[in-house]
């Protein structure tokens, strides 16, 4: 069952906290968080936050597709180490 | 539209032999299936085979070549699959491969480091390894966007990255 509109998407009051501060400052100091279920909102879009994922802080550029999905997605607990073949990417924006 | 290029790259992974008519279970290592449509010839262990049909089975693909017919054959073959493929790439696009071992420079033209991996994933990684004078434990991780990547040169082997000091500062 998904979560009830009513209550809004879920973000950790402490990450929320750093996430106003640093868009109304405008600055750009790292945001630290081990809050790895919280969303990523539009407030959030352009913003590198460094997810912990268990051993280091890894950084998630959040992009307007990034948003609604949560913060743990984007920074991997496990590291995969075979070869890459033929698959390709392209630098985001 | 000009032709495309073909280009030897590795496709996939020889897993083992499958049933008894000779078949093959691979790993593949491509985006996505698509690319295995055009394929005609793959060469396993230095020695082509001609491509007859394949079909997913979960993450696998079952391959039929048109040169073994029993299992004892298909038994034998192991390694990496190379084929050629169409290496037309869109802007900004790159094959993950030729990313690895680029040196890695700052926005002075300093040498940080070498890629020792490329995360895949919701959003691309490069992982790269500092170089001694940084005398960090971890490497520094780099999200594969506009934002931190200035500039990607193969030919001459080195990726220069934008706001490092930021980056160098979330694992010290």
């Amino acid at each position: 069952m998904s979560r009830s509109t009513k209550k809004g998407p879920y973000i950790h009051h402490s990450l929320k906290k750093k996430v106003d501060a640093s868009k109304l400052k405008g600055d750009k100091k790292v945001i630290k968080t081990w809050k790895r279920a919280s969303m990523i909102l539009p407030d959030m879009v352009g913003l590198t936050i460094a997810v912990y994922n268990g051993q280091k802080f890894i950084p998630v550029y959040c992009s307007e597709s990034m948003v609604g999905h949560r913060l743990g997605e984007f920074s991997l607990t496990r590291t995969f180490r075979g070869h890459a073949g033929a698959k390709k990417a392209k630098v985001g924006r | 539209m000009g032709s495309s290029d073909l280009e030897k790259r590795i496709i996939a992974k020889v897993s083992s032999a499958h049933g008894i008519k000779g078949e093959i279970k691979i790993f593949p290592l491509l985006d996505s299936f698509e690319a295995l449509e055009d394929i005609k010839i793959i060469t396993i262990n230095n020695q082509d085979f001609h491509l007859e049909s394949f079909r997913p089975a979960k993450q696998f693909l079952i391959v039929k070549l048109k040169e073994i017919r029993d299992r004892n054959s298909a038994e034998a073959l192991s390694g990496y699959v190379f084929a050629e493929i169409n290496s037309d790439l869109e802007a900004d696009e790159f094959f993950i491969q030729d990313l690895f071992k680029l040196r890695v420079l700052n926005e002075q033209g300093q040498e940080l480091g070498i890629i020792e991996n490329v995360g895949e994933g919701a959003q691309v990684k490069i992982f790269v390894k500092l170089n001694e004078t940084f005398q960090k434990r971890n490497s520094l991780i780099i999200p594969f966007v506009q934002q931190f990547i200035e500039e990607i040169n193969i030919e001459e082997g080195f990726i220069k990255i934008k706001e490092s000091e930021f980056l160098l500062s979330l694992n010290s």
